[in-house]
């Protein structure tokens, strides 16, 4: 991501150029859509929360220190919505302790890697079903993480940063939420 | 060798692990065929997650989102210290103007003038030197100049700060008009 872009765009905007807070709409919608759609998997949901937290940023974008990346000062607010609306649903965190199944042994899995058959994409639409139902069963705090990571593609350093944890704890969540994520896809 | 830990597979594959550990990592994956068969595993789990559909967000969503937009009043916390530096300097110049124009001492009103810009250099000068020493102290200052300016600025609009300023210059004019015709100041002989 262009950082120095996004910090030239809110200045912009901060001048009061209200159209300039279109290509941070445009750069970010997407990202954010994903990041609530694969945390609360409603569409029209995902879509007004998104819209949401960009109408929040904008409202607050005198707050935003330069200092810091935009993404992550966006995805934080993006974070703190969504722990309300857990909050509001009275959905409860879950918590794991670290676990230490390194050693485990696990079946692989299979997929082809050439050109799909109708049968194989069929599979494969299947394989993509069961693992969006898996991520559903992941506990919040660890499908969030993961989310962060591997949908919306940050480094951990950037996770850390959003969440304000540590890069360890991060990376040793996220590595859990693969691992119980093929745990249950195995199980599936 | 002993084989590869779990973490250190995902590392390797999501291009993290330390530049000194790859050659060592793939080494071993030349030669374990239980760490390579983990390795396969993990990798087409990461590459399935890769391939999940995305959201996208239909085209209205932008043009919705802009026109919901609220207004919003640039901050232009600069302009009160501007204005109340321009306030200070006119109403100083004001003043020595007045009382050189009374007295008529004119070139020494300037030599004061001056010195006191001098003055006013230094102490600034004195004070840039001294920032690094102060640092500490603005520091657990700057929350609450923060709270203050932002107050001032959510209070009055940089127009009435603009306005306060001017009706400020005014007062203290026509205090200086009064002053200079109420106390007798003595000419030098």
């Amino acid at each position: 991501m262009v950082e120095n872009e996004d910090r030239v765009y809110v200045r912009r905007c901060l001048r009061g150029e209200k159209e300039a807070f279109e290509f941070i709409v445009r750069k970010y919608q997407s990202s954010l859509a994903n990041y609530f759609f694969r945390m609360i998997q409603e569409r029209e949901l995902s879509l007004e929360m998104t819209q949401e937290v960009l109408l929040r940023a904008y409202a607050n974008l005198h707050t935003y220190k330069e200092k810091f990346q935009f993404s992550t000062w966006l995805f934080r607010i993006a974070s703190n919505l969504l722990i309300d609306y857990w909050r509001k649903k009275k959905i409860p965190l879950v918590f794991l302790d670290a676990r230490d199944d390194e050693d485990e042994q696990h079946a692989p899995v299979q997929l082809p890697d050439h050109e799909p058959s109708v049968a194989e994409q069929y599979e494969r639409k299947m394989t993509m079903e069961a693992i969006s139902r898996a991520l559903t069963q992941l506990p919040e705090n660890l499908r969030e993480l993961f989310v962060l990571r591997h949908i919306n593609d940050f480094s951990y350093e950037e996770i850390a940063g959003i969440k304000n944890l540590p890069v360890g704890t991060v990376k040793n969540r996220v590595f859990q939420a693969k691992e119980l994520l093929r745990q249950l896809l195995e199980e599936a | 060798m002993s084989c590869l830990k779990l973490s250190e597979i995902y590392d390797y594959l999501e291009k993290e692990l330390p530049a000194e550990e790859i050659a060592r990592a793939e080494k071993h994956l030349q030669s374990c065929s239980r760490c390579q068969q983990v390795l396969r595993e993990r990798q087409a789990l990461l590459s399935e997650i890769n391939r999940l559909p995305r959201l996208e967000p239909p085209e209205e969503f932008t043009p919705q989102l802009m026109a919901r937009l609220p207004e919003i009043n640039p901050k232009k916390t600069w302009l009160v210290f501007v204005a109340g530096g321009l306030y200070f300097f006119f109403s100083l110049l004001i003043v020595f103007w007045l009382m050189a124009a009374r007295i008529n001492t004119l070139a020494w009103t300037w030599e004061v003038l001056k010195h006191i810009f001098t003055l006013a250099w230094q102490l600034s000068h004195l004070l840039i030197l001294g920032f690094k020493y102060l640092q500490a102290l603005a520091k657990s200052l700057s929350l609450t100049g923060k709270i203050i300016i932002n107050s001032l600025t959510s209070l009055f609009p940089p127009t009435l700060t603009l306005t306060l300023s001017a009706v400020g210059v005014f007062i203290s004019l026509a205090l200086a008009i009064w002053l200079i015709k109420n106390i007798k100041i003595s000419e030098r002989s």
